[in-house]
């Protein structure tokens, strides 16, 4: 496909037409601080160098997502959703959101996720690229191409203050056109340099965890604000004889998280808790669905009050395992 | 004025003296962090670690909830006044032992975090800690100057007395809003120590990670309750807010309102009883009664 060039307001007239039509996602100032939301106005979009601080995954996987509700005598399923447009998404945001795809829809998972897929059918993906590499941003060592991203239904590339869209799939074709130009030339992506090839042996009781986690305060932001951190609690409640089934996110970070009916918790001390985390994204997605659930946006280590960083922890882990083997 | 680089050189030498003499095991201070913006917790372990110990004006995170951690060892702590008015606390409530904490009780008049003020420090009424072993001033002497505290013209006590309920009911609402019940501030709370938090307990109805309004209310506003004189005014609450939610307007009250009708004020008095855990014959009945005095704080 060929790529449409059209200017900046051209481009908002554009998307002030979608947003008849899609719930429209971007990102927008948010009390100071840029985060992707629903646009309310096209002027509002901010399509800039800056990272949001949250990362898009609510849009396909919200914090509170009433799943089920039984009224008298009839079961209510979940609504239709309207069509939603993501635009701006960076891409890093675009590989967490395939890595998520790849858990919740692929094959290789034992349950296909029909509330995620749901969701995920009606949303579509214009990406925006990076300029600069930001404070914590490790995506280059995830091997992601900070500048494009391929794995989206279109991109927004800024040529001389000029935007140039180009449509990447039949979802993104269309969205927004204007006259007809060469799409930009790409940096081949960089090599994903920091991952974990082990086996749980050499990495569960032999690296020191504790000494990762000292400053932790459990208070779990980092799990909220990872864009591929995904695990959730079901919960009923009941108000005035409806009963509502809602799915809400939960987080590996709280104690809470793995206390068994019994009493038992196998996971009491927080480096427990760090290292599920950690392996989960890098030993055990891997094992079962054959990618390494991290896309290096940083926003754990930027945001955690007690400093505690993933990135020098798995560069730790592989320095070690190195190590070892010599 | 302040001289972040004499303060650092002074707590260096000072933490490197107390780990070769063998005084403490840890001195907790923070090191630098480019990544997260600014320094964060750091335990010095020998002598050679305390070059990594850094102290600037973005300095602001309360260590005082990591000695928790360490309550049976002999640690030294790079304490601010509102790190000790925490330690105090902490004291007071049988949480930790004075004789196994060395306070480098560094002179400090406010903090900054994203080139402001930070939580809590327009709060502060001292530069000088209330308690204290090793002396670190503005200057990294062994004096404190005094210094006159920063006030960042929002005075939520005016605030307060000149707004009807409705009005205090809108702002909180409006602050809960933003709420996403990650738990942040009760993580960072000196206060919050329970092993299991009541919102952690199960078989209650609001014991819930589902965000909706009225498990926010029950959250925050219990909270406080059990906050109510034994919160030190520190701000943590507020700098690990991922979503930016002003606890101070519904905690400053509190404080005040035991102060006013208790005589009590958390973090001062190392040999202070717990207000809560004292009965006067003629102590003020309005914590119970209700009616104006309660919402006119």
């Amino acid at each position: 496909m060929s790529a449409y060039k059209l200017t900046l307001d051209q481009a908002r007239a554009a998307l002030a037409k979608l947003m008849e039509k899609y719930t429209v996602i971007a990102p927008v100032m948010n009390d100071n601080r840029l985060d992707y939301a629903e646009v309310t106005d096209a002027r509002d979009v901010i399509l800039d160098d800056r990272l949001p601080y949250k990362s898009p995954k609510e849009t396909v996987f919200p914090r509170v997502e009433n799943v089920i509700r039984f009224l008298e005598g009839r079961v209510e399923e979940a609504q239709d959703i309207k069509p939603i447009l993501l635009i701006g998404a960076k891409p890093c945001d675009i590989a967490a959101l395939n890595d998520l795809d790849g858990i919740f829809t692929s094959d290789k998972g034992k349950f296909k996720d029909s509330f995620y897929i749901n969701r995920r059918n009606c949303l579509t993906v214009v990406g925006a690229g990076c300029t600069s590499k930001k404070t914590a941003c490790f995506c280059d060592e995830r091997g992601i191409d900070m500048t494009f991203s391929p794995e989206c239904d279109g991109f927004l590339n800024f040529v001389d203050g000029d935007i140039l869209y180009e449509p990447l799939t039949a979802k993104g074709d269309g969205l927004f056109t204007g006259s007809e130009a060469e799409p930009p030339k790409r940096d081949t992506k960089p090599e994903e340099t920091l991952k974990i090839e082990a086996k749980e042996a050499d990495v569960f009781a032999t690296m020191p965890w504790e000494s990762y986690v000292e400053g932790c305060i459990g208070c779990g932001t980092c799990t909220y604000l990872c864009p591929t951190c995904h695990c959730f609690n079901l919960r009923d409640a009941e108000d005035k004889g409806i009963v509502t089934r809602t799915r809400v996110w939960d987080s590996c970070m709280y104690p809470k998280f793995t206390l068994h009916a019994s009493g038992h918790n196998p996971r009491t001390e927080k480096y427990q808790r760090f290292r599920q985390r950690v392996l989960h994204k890098y030993l055990y997605i891997p094992e079962n669905y054959g990618f390494t659930a991290c896309s290096g946006c940083g926003r754990c280590i930027r945001s955690c009050p007690g400093g505690l960083n993933i990135r020098d922890t798995v560069s730790d882990i592989m320095e070690r395992l190195e190590e070892a083997k010599e | 004025m302040m001289d972040y680089n004499k303060q650092s050189q002074k707590l260096k030498e000072t933490a490197a003296k107390l780990l070769e003499e063998g005084t403490v095991e840890a001195v907790l201070g923070l090191k630098d962090n480019p990544e997260v913006g600014w320094p964060t917790p750091y335990f010095a372990r020998t002598a050679g670690d305390v070059e990594n110990l850094v102290w600037n004006e973005a300095c602001f995170t309360n260590l005082a909830n990591y000695l928790l951690d360490m309550r049976d060892k002999k640690v030294a702590i790079a304490a601010k006044g509102c790190d000790v008015r925490s330690i105090i606390n902490l004291i007071v409530e049988n949480q930790l032992k004075r004789e196994n904490i060395v306070i480098i009780g560094i002179e400090c008049s406010g903090m900054k975090q994203n080139d402001s003020l930070a939580a809590g420090c327009d709060a502060c009424p001292s530069s000088i800690p209330n308690m204290y072993d090793i002396v670190v001033g503005a200057d990294g002497s062994d004096t404190y100057k005094d210094l006159e505290m920063p006030n960042s013209g929002e005075n939520v006590t005016e605030w307060a007395k000149n707004t009807t309920v409705d009005e205090r009911f809108e702002r909180f609402k409006k602050e809960i809003d933003k709420c996403i019940l990650c738990y942040a501030c009760r993580q960072a709370c000196q206060g919050c120590y329970c092993k299991a938090c009541f919102m952690d307990r199960k078989a209650t109805p609001w014991e819930q990670v589902d965000p909706d309004t009225s498990t926010k209310m029950a959250f925050h506003l219990t909270r406080a309750m059990h906050l109510a004189g034994r919160c030190t005014d520190c701000g943590a609450c507020e700098k690990v807010c991922p979503s930016g939610v002003n606890l101070k307007y519904l905690f400053k009250g509190l404080s005040e309102f035991v102060e006013e009708f208790y005589d009590f004020k958390a973090g001062v008095d190392m040999e202070a009883k717990p207000f809560a855990n004292q009965y006067k014959q003629d102590d003020q009945q309005v914590a119970f009664l209700g009616g104006d005095t309660i919402v006119g704080v």
